[in-house]
């Protein structure tokens, strides 16, 4: 069966078809023991009524207490079991869901911003979960309470059953047209919701335009009549559901009014005992929940679909890069990395980022990339990286093409410090090994400290490398955070280290003592570098020059600086910008 | 990137300041508001709570007095008044949810609109501090919490306790000695009640902050995806996210046994107050001693004294956050808002004194930090155009942040036509400039509104008028619905240059004395240029103008320029008149000439 909308649940059942079967048959026995609680009251009180032995009377109760200590746990181990179950199913859910996003691209970033996917992993997720076994199993336990219950009922006394059953099944019918009813006063109330927050975030980060422009109280009075209509959607579900709820009590009462009349009748004529009255009180009442739980079902379970679709949009979307799964081609070592006119767009129709780019990456080269802003310099980095793929164009290792080979192999050979540096809420140590710790060694990590100089900063931390980083502890300034970040990225001892702009944020001294130490250790065997300053690029073998996507000069420092083009032209305005930051 | 926008971690650990009772103070004037109708409903909640109670008598009378007696007659009359007593009841109960439903909604609202009304006029600094996420929990669901402690806790447990003491009274009147058994099992019920509850609340605590981590670590994975990939870190980070995923749930695992060990323990009560009633009732029973109704009337009590107990413990959890989040706004409201003059229209307008002034201007964001702006002194005349330039970071926006007042300077004057600004209304003082930001930011709604800003006195002709002096007309009227097109639900792409026309065809709207200019960085076509120089010309005519100014055009535009470097101004002049003294100007200019030309 293909049930659009409920996938994950049925896929999750179908992997826990055990489970399934358990907790169905557990619910089963559970109501029969939940139901066989009015029925030994009706023992008693017969017994009661036709004068038993003390005895017999003693033993009933014990009988009740068995049955009670039975009742007890059936009424606990019930819920428990589904609550269990929701959180298994979100935690296997968040995971799978996890796990796909961990290999998606920009375009997944572009689409879904992270506090959308959060909002989709927490809400949805918890509204779903709940759905994917409580939601199910709450109506099937209804089901056959309201079965068992029937067959008790039936046998004590059918025309007495069918009389007062009937108010309960007219509204079962009611509450399955209402159900959906309710539904849309609901999605019109969330709607209304929706509109408060977004126009406090709309009021709040457009904050500078709302003062400026001193429309705080034109904001005030919008806000005024948002609420309005919230109250009014708000009030409208609250009366709509305590209407439902008057009218399903009511009919309860007018079964209980029926027993009252028609039962009682039966006792005086004692064609009905009285415990078989009192029973058929307990068991009316007994009705109640389930059928609000099974119209509930239909309410619970377009909203659940509605959260499902908006986990599996996250699911669905596919990764910027494919890789060949059967016998990709294992990276062991290289010799040569070459892009081959390689052009890149960021959409169809766009302007292309980069144009017939051609470059080659050989061990031991040392390869400046400079260029102006938006000239494409962090592309060729992504590129070769594989982040993406070109538009047109090949990108070769020893003559294999990119998608040939395996990705993790070839993502192996680069240490990567990008221009965000990308830190966790964790420990200084965790930032830099990031769980790599089992292939590197520990005196390593005192060189990668001493080269990035974070060490100096350490110092001053009270933990040291175990200081906690992010929102639970320190505030790393911009220059301690590309220092951790450039330590993860000599960490893993790459075959080729790229610095994206990785050293703008470190003062110039900082920043040549930095260079000095990356020369004199022998960790760098192959190093590609993108910067606004001269002081790295310098020291390269190759330089390549960019200007609006293409590679307009490439040659040493010196060769490039003699030609007096583009790069001639950067380096006049990086002399420029540093004679003015310094000038007084 | 973990930083400014990641906090939820922190909603977790509010400390609860003081005492609840002075939180509870503070709340009270949003409900005191509505006080006939909660003493209404609070009337009918104990008149449907204590009516509620004569169900079961009247099933007790029909047993014991009307089956027993035979008397059909007597079982339709007490059948009929169990029924009209039971709608009462429902009628009852259906307007005090309503009143309350009302109260509560009206009560909420009337608090997310004083915070947001607050927090509106707080000073730049405040949002400065405070993330947009983080006034928005503040503002929709702390506020949300507090509706719940009233719409829920507060009926439950008053119902509760009416229903108990009711209860208790009817259940002595009736039979004593049983009541006193039922009595007698209650203390260690409540007792252990308390005993779990008491452990079950940190475990909740600890719920929700491994839910605030699990929400962390997805926030800064999906910010980092590419980082995370080309590291190869991607199985890490499952891991990682497993491990949460299992303290989680471990955690949640404890509180569910600890959950149900108190529902066990409820629904066990109600099991053992039943054998007890009906095993010494019983045997009272057949000794006549007790009637059969008398049995079913406690049986039917019992079990609604062991319900409330099931739910108390969730209300008790619902309380707790609750005033976790009171703290939380009344720490919000405890935030002072800048001392204001009031609006004086009556503002001296002096033709002879210069349009702006900046005298001796110091000023610093941070107080522990070196001076922002130093000894800043400049005028500007009525109707002149000046532009400010320097390198990133050299203090430019904050000039003009404090000339919008959006800050007060530490030390000098800033003032207007000789007026000083920190003696005219914000309102007043903003009514007359139009600030142009470097990227239009647009508001949920329509172009028309977002253009009027929400002013209804401004016809659509007008805002037609200034879109088409702009030159942006024809793009808004190509939109899917003209003016009445919501940009941002429709997913409205606009280019760069069309976001600066509308921003241009906003501040034109107003029709400002003074216009702050920020302009764009970002590098455009020659066409675009040309587009967004012609509104500029629009936009600047007749008009007194401040202009961070980027692209060549306008530097050549402008009558003076004021050169800012490291806080403090370098220079001043027209453009010929600062390239031919060679100085600081001469080389910023070689610089953007350089950047742009390469462009």
């Amino acid at each position: 069966m293909k049930l659009a909308g409920y996938q994950l649940i049925i896929d999750y059942w179908k992997k826990n078809k055990k489970k399934l079967v358990f907790i169905t048959i557990a619910t089963a026995i559970g109501t029969i023991i939940s139901l066989s609680f009015p029925y030994i009251l009706k023992l008693i009180v017969d017994g009661i009524k036709n004068h038993l032995q003390p005895a017999r009377i003693i033993r009933y109760v014990i009988i009740l207490l068995g049955f009670g200590i039975l009742r007890s746990g059936a009424s606990v181990f019930l819920p428990f079991l589904r609550g269990r179950t929701n959180e298994i199913f979100q935690w296997v859910t968040r995971s799978s869901v996890f796990r796909h996003i961990l290999h998606m691209g920009t375009s997944f970033s572009n689409r879904f911003p992270s506090g959308d996917v959060i909002e989709r992993l927490d809400q949805d997720l918890g509204e779903l979960s709940w759905f994917a076994c409580s939601g199910i199993f709450r109506p099937i336990e209804g089901i056959f309470t309201i079965i068992f219950a029937l067959i008790i009922l039936i046998k004590l006394n059918p025309l007495l059953t069918l009389i007062s059953v009937l108010p309960i099944s007219i509204a079962a019918l009611v509450w399955l047209k209402l159900g959906p009813l309710v539904y849309i006063w609901y999605r019109q109330w969330r709607e209304a919701m929706s509109a408060t927050s977004n126009h406090i975030e709309s009021t709040f980060s457009g904050i500078k335009v709302v003062k400026s422009y001193g429309i705080e109280t034109f904001n005030i009075t919008r806000f005024q009549s948002i609420l309005t209509d919230r109250i009014a959607k708000a009030v409208k579900l609250v009366k709509a559901e305590a209407k439902i709820g008057i009218f399903f009590s009511g009919i309860a009462e007018l079964g209980i009014l029926i027993i009252l009349w028609v039962g009682g009748t039966l006792v005086i004529k004692q064609r009905l005992t009285l415990g078989d009255f009192i029973a058929f009180n307990a068991y009316i009442l007994m009705l109640i929940t389930p059928m609000f739980d099974i119209g509930n079902f239909f309410v619970a379970g377009r909203r659940a679909k509605a959260g499902e679709e908006r986990i599996s949009a996250l699911k669905e979307s596919k990764p910027d890069v494919e890789t060949k799964t059967d016998n990709p081609i294992q990276v062991t070592s290289w010799q040569k990395i070459e892009f081959n006119n390689i052009s890149y767009q960021y959409t169809k129709d766009g302007r292309s980022v980069l144009q017939d780019v051609n470059l080659i990456v050989q061990p031991k080269m040392k390869i400046g990339i400079a260029g102006t802003v938006g000239s494409g310099k962090s592309t060729i980095i992504k590129l070769l990286l594989r982040v993406c793929d070109p538009t047109t164009g090949k990108i070769t290792l020893d003559n294999v093409s990119y998608p040939e080979l395996d990705l993790v192999k070839l993502r192996a050979l680069f240490g990567y410090a990008p221009q965000e540096t990308a830190l966790f809420s964790d420990t200084i140590y965790n930032n830099i090994v990031w769980g790599r710790s089992a292939i590197k060694s520990e005196d390593a990590l005192d060189e990668y400290l001493k080269i990035t100089q974070l060490n100096e900063d350490l110092k001053t931390f009270p933990e040291k490398l175990e200081s906690q980083v992010g929102e639970r502890g320190l505030t790393l300034s911009g220059g301690q955070k590309q220092k951790v970040s450039l330590a993860r990225a000599l960490f893993g001892k790459p075959e080729i280290l790229i610095l994206d702009d990785a050293t703008s944020s470190l003062d110039a001294h900082t920043e040549q003592q930095l260079i000095q130490y990356l020369m004199e250790s022998n960790l760098i065997k192959t190093l590609i570098v993108i910067s606004h300053r001269l002081a790295l690029l310098s020291v390269c073998d190759i330089i390549y020059c960019l200007d609006k996507g293409k590679i307009v000069e490439q040659g040493t420092h010196s060769d490039l600086l003699a030609k007096k083009g583009l790069y001639w032209k950067l380096y006049q305005r990086q002399l420029l910008v540093k004679e003015l930051e310094e000038s007084q | 990137m973990f930083g400014e926008d990641t906090f939820f971690i922190e909603e977790e650990q509010t400390e609860i300041k003081g005492q609840t009772r002075t939180l509870l103070r503070k709340l009270m004037p949003y409900f005191t508001k509505f006080r006939a109708k909660i003493i209404t409903a609070a009337l009918l909640l104990l008149i449907s709570t204590v009516l509620g109670l004569f169900g079961p008598i009247l099933l007790k009378h029909a047993i014991d007095v009307d089956i027993k007696m035979g008397s059909i007659h007597g079982l339709i009359r007490t059948s009929l008044l169990y029924l009209s007593l039971q709608l009462v009841v429902y009628l009852i109960g259906y307007y005090q949810r309503i009143a309350l439903a009302y109260v509560g909604e009206r009560a909420a609202a009337l608090l997310k609109q004083n915070l947001y009304n607050h927090i509106i006029n707080l000073p730049m600094r405040f949002f400065d501090k405070n993330p947009v996420g983080r006034l928005l929990t503040r503002v929709d669901s702390d506020t949300e919490a507090i509706k719940n402690l009233f719409q829920t806790s507060a009926v439950v447990i008053t119902q509760d306790l009416v229903l108990l003491i009711g209860m208790s009274v009817v259940m002595s009147i009736i039979n004593y000695k049983l009541f006193l058994i039922i009595l007698i099992l209650l203390p260690p019920f409540i007792y252990a009640f308390w005993w779990f509850q008491n452990r079950v609340r940190p475990v909740y605590l600890q719920i929700r902050r491994k839910m605030a981590e699990i929400n962390n670590f997805v926030n800064e994975s999906a910010q980092n995806l590419s980082v995370i990939q080309v590291f190869n870190r991607e199985d890490y980070s499952y891991q990682k996210m497993e491990r949460l995923s299992n303290e989680k749930y471990a955690q949640e695992y404890v509180g569910m046994k600890m959950w149900y060990r108190i529902w066990y323990l409820v629904d066990f009560g109600e099991v053992l107050g039943l054998v007890l009633v009906l095993g010494f009732g019983g045997i009272w029973a057949l000794k006549g001693l007790v009637t059969i109704g008398t049995l079913f009337l406690f049986a039917s009590y019992i079990t609604r004294v062991f319900m409330p107990l099931r739910g108390l413990s969730d209300q008790l959890n619902i309380m707790q956050r609750a005033f976790a989040s009171a703290q939380r706004i009344f720490n919000i409201f405890d935030t002072e808002t800048e001392p204001q003059p009031i609006a004086d229209t009556r503002l001296i307008t002096d033709i002879e004194q210069p349009k702006v002034s900046f005298q001796d201007v110091y000023f610093t964001y941070d107080k522990s930090k070196d001076w922002v702006l130093k000894d800043i002194n400049f005028t500007i005349k009525s109707g002149e155009k000046i532009a400010l330039v320097g390198m990133t970071g050299s203090g430019k926006t904050s000039i003009i942040s404090l000339l919008l007042k959006f800050y007060l300077p530490q030390q000098g004057k800033i003032s207007l036509e000789g007026n000083d600004l920190t003696k005219i209304n914000n309102q007043l003082l903003r009514s007359r400039i139009g600030f142009v930001p470097q990227d239009i930011i647009l508001f949920p709604g329509s172009v028309f509104d977002n253009l009027r800003l929400f002013d209804v006195n401004v016809p659509l002709a007008q805002v037609k008028q200034a879109a088409e002096q702009i030159g942006i007309l024809k793009t808004i009227e190509n939109f899917p619905a003209g003016f009445d097109t919501d940009l941002i639900t429709r997913g409205v792409n606009l280019s760069v240059g069309e976001r600066q026309l509308l921003s241009f065809a906003r501040a034109l709207v107003r029709n400002p004395e003074i216009l702050i200019l920020d302009e764009a960085t970002s590098s455009i076509d020659p066409h675009t240029e040309h587009l967004i120089q012609e509104g500029l010309i629009k936009l600047l005519k007749d008009r007194t103008a401040i202009i961070i100014a980027h692209r060549l055009a306008t530097i050549q535009m402008v009558d003076r320029i004021i050169v800012i470097h490291k806080g403090a101004i370098v220079e001043q002049g027209t453009h010929s008149e600062l390239l031919k003294h060679r100085g600081y100007y001469y080389r910023l200019y070689r610089l953007q000439y350089l950047s742009q030309r390469s462009a």
